[in-house]
């Protein structure tokens, strides 16, 4: 109450008629969780109101922030709600709209997302929904004045409650036959990975992907759907898309088969709640983690729910897509989980961190010389290791890249080599921009307390140090290398592969966004990223990835995840673990 | 094996040392997640109306002091030797696993697992005092006269040094008396 008495003072000073109105915002604010000053705050609702009309009439000079104004219209709006004054409270939001039509402002997406809960709350879903496109269009403005190096948690997250609205929306509209499959997929995909997408987007400019962006609910998505296929030689050719997302009623997959021909897509409800997702996600990611190489049974077979996962999704997916199809999969909330071991057996696989990444990068794939054919004429090895390492590890990484260099020199293939002492930061940042295909081997660290992704390399002549704290250190930084950093590179190799256990890892994030090292890498050029999705041993890890890597480039009409999908399954035929050979996964582009 | 055990133990690396606390920690706390981690140690806080800022502390200097945290992980895993066949195993599982797999070791993670064992030992302790095994023999007669007569023997049985929690228990009867006892 000190506070709306200290901000009533403020709103007496006449002189200053903005102040004024922000001052009756926060005290009509501080009073609405103080019942017995209900009378106070409806007069201080009632000044506000008039001022602000004053404010509408003053020149545009004197006008002050836009941003303010929305904030205390919704706040206005709202109080006006609580009071059962729908009509009034949409007026006020509506004549912000009708002062502002092309907003500058960096909220716009808030008085779209009130226009569609009164036109909701009036039983106009149609209007709802336009109203909703509006605010998402507005939040993908906002996302491109950011930075892709810049948090994009924080960027998102007071977003999180268009994207449940509009999910919730359009599954409706969906199943009342309101709207298409490809609608859904766009507005399923604004749950994934914003910030990337759309710096992507803006980056490559690919003909009619901004239109549809502009507009998803238009004949266009499905077209927009077709292009996966059409690079195929194959007439018969199909691809699978395994998209999920999530509403309040749970987790759903959206399963789209396209062919050049026909498009067919069923919509599965997961009958799991996040919350279930969420714990499954930690359990079976620290189950991968901790597991020691000795034990012989399967490191998940322990976890509560993971078998009837496996179950569901399988049943889900077979049912919609037939095993042997190229399965494209954004996992939007299932995001850490390891879908490959539950689908890898049957389906060639990739990962996308969203609809809009996977078409973009696909896109640029398809224009790379000879399409789908290109193979990288250049390799790059670069291999770090620790201060310490075990001289069986260091043998293991030697022979990995003799064996790598004789198997590329019959392929006539060039090949360059960064291993110990040399492979510094600015040595790491040469290979990336300079190759067309790198080969990492040095380790990483994911750090989800403070949503840090790091490379380990070497500086000053002398390898990173073992010790975490010593990384820590002010001396240790210079052994780091972050996400950020690779983001900033102006060109990147557009095939790179990882034998780092950890370098597939990743955080993931509510809104798609996964802090790793695949997200740097896109935007930095590359199209297609290959890596262990969890620690495995480097013993078994080095050779499998050598087999495909040399099995890709020997075979130009096989596809990248067609090669993981045979090498991984000869593998685990072989006896590798399973869940060491399916640790390996095609992030990206999958030609 | 016990001593080729303690010999392993002894040879590893901080970084492998770290590696196969980790491993074997884990499955002696019995914890699915890094959160169920957190969760585990909050809830014995409050169970002995312990002050969490005061254990974060002390994580946080176990963490960046060396020599501590091998002197703390080193006890732990030799108290293990003295455990069951089962509990030798894995133990031996963990320190073979050490070093094969290219990570930078979670060493706050390691380190709140390390204290959560080191709750369980003593929490297992304030509750048994030691005793291992509690029997308790009632013998009851009728004698001729029609009167019941009743004895009752009692029988403890206290954790020999050669368990894991009776090494452990060793160990804290050292406390204080220095080297020369």
């Amino acid at each position: 109450m000190a506070a709306a008495i200290e901000a009533l003072d403020i709103a007496k000073d006449r002189h200053n008629l903005w102040m004024q109105l922000v001052a009756i915002g926060l005290a009509s604010s501080v009073t609405k969780y103080l019942p017995e000053h209900e009378e106070q705050r409806f007069d201080m609702l009632a000044m506000a109101i008039q001022l602000l009309e004053v404010v509408t009439r003053m020149p545009e000079a004197f006008r002050p922030p836009l941003r303010y104004e929305i904030a205390l219209r919704v706040l206005l709006s709202e109080l006006l709600e609580e009071q059962g004054e729908i009509s009034k409270a949409e007026d006020l939001v509506q004549q912000a709209l009708a002062r502002h039509p092309r907003f500058g402002s960096d909220q716009p997406w808030v008085i779209w997302a009130k226009l569609a809960q009164y036109a909701q709350m009036q039983g106009n879903n149609e209007l709802a929904r336009a109203h909703l496109l509006q605010a998402r269009q507005a939040v993908m403005d906002i996302v491109t004045q950011v930075e892709v190096e810049s948090d994009p948690f924080a960027l998102m997250v007071d977003k999180d409650h268009l994207q449940d609205v509009m999910a919730d929306e359009f599954l409706k509209a969906y199943r009342e036959n309101k709207i298409s499959a490809a609608d859904l997929c766009l507005v399923a995909d604004f749950q994934a990975s914003v910030v990337l997408s759309r710096h992507l987007s803006l980056h490559w400019k690919p003909e009619g992907y901004e239109a549809m962006l502009a507009n998803p609910l238009v004949d266009s998505g499905e077209e927009q759907l077709r292009q996966f296929v059409t690079h195929e030689t194959s007439s018969d050719e199909k691809i699978g898309i395994l998209q999920a997302f999530e509403a309040s009623s749970g987790v759903y997959l959206f399963l789209i088969e396209i062919s050049p021909s026909f498009i067919s897509s069923q919509l599965l409800p997961l009958r799991l709640e996040s919350n279930a997702i969420n714990q499954l996600t930690h359990q079976t990611s620290f189950r991968l983690a901790q597991y020691r190489l000795a034990q012989k049974s399967d490191p998940l077979e322990q976890i509560a729910g993971w078998r009837e996962f496996v179950s569901a999704l399988r049943s889900s997916v077979s049912s919609c897509i037939s095993p042997g199809t190229h399965l494209c999969i954004v996992p939007g909330p299932l995001s850490g989980l390891p879908l490959q071991i539950a689908l890898g057996q049957d389906y060639p696989l990739n990962y996308a961190p969203s609809l809009a990444v996977a078409h973009l990068l696909h896109h640029r794939r398809l224009q790379m010389k000879e399409g789908p054919r290109w193979r990288p004429s250049s390799v790059h090895d670069f291999v770090v290791w620790r201060v310490g390492e075990r001289p069986e590890i260091i043998e293991h990484f030697q022979s990995a890249s003799v064996a790598l260099e004789a198997d590329l020199s019959t392929l006539g293939i060039q090949y360059a080599h960064t291993s110990g002492v040399a492979g510094t930061r600015e040595a790491l940042f040469r290979a990336l921009q300079m190759s067309e295909c790198v080969r990492l081997s040095c380790h990483g660290r994911v750090r989800t307390e403070n949503l840090r992704f790091e490379l380990l390399v070497a500086a000053d002549n002398q390898l990173p140090p073992t010790d975490a704290s010593a990384l820590d250190s002010e001396r240790g930084q210079q052994f780091l290398v972050n996400w950020q950093a690779i983001t900033k590179l102006p060109q990147c190799a557009p095939l790179v592969f990882s034998t780092a256990c950890a370098s597939g890892m990743a955080i993931s994030l509510r809104g798609g966004e996964r802090i790793g090292l695949e997200r740097p890498l896109f935007s930095a050029g590359t199209v297609t990223y290959v890596a262990p999705l969890w620690p495995v041993p480097v013993a078994q890890i080095q050779p499998l990835i050598n087999r495909i890597m040399t099995k890709y480039i020997r075979n130009p009409q096989k596809t990248i995840a067609d090669v993981v999908f045979e090498e991984v399954n000869a593998a685990v035929a072989e006896g590798v673990p399973s869940w060491v050979a399916r640790s390996v996964t095609v992030l990206g582009d999958w030609l | 094996m016990m001593e080729n055990l303690r010999s392993q133990i002894d040879a590893l690396s901080d970084s492998d040392l770290l590696e196969a606390a980790g491993y074997y920690l884990v499955d002696r706390v019995g914890v699915q997640s890094a959160d169920e981690v957190e969760e585990m140690l909050l809830r014995y806080c409050e169970q002995f109306n312990a002050d969490s800022t005061a254990l974060e502390v002390i994580r946080n200097d176990l963490m960046h002091d060396r020599d501590s945290y091998r002197k703390l992980l080193l006890l732990l895993l030799h108290t293990e030797i003295h455990g069951s066949e089962e509990q030798r195993q894995l133990l031996k599982e963990a320190i073979e696993s050490a070093g094969q797999k290219q990570v930078v070791i979670d060493v706050f993670l390691v380190m709140s697992l390390a204290i959560l064992a080191t709750v369980q030992i003593m929490t297992a302790l304030v509750l048994t005092k030691g005793r291992e095994k509690e029997v308790k023999k009632v013998d009851i007669e009728k004698k001729p006269d029609g009167s019941i007569h009743m004895s009752i023997e009692e029988e403890t049985t206290y954790t020999s040094s050669s368990t894991a929690l009776g090494g452990f228990l060793s160990w804290l009867k050292t406390i204080g008396k220095g080297p020369n006892g």
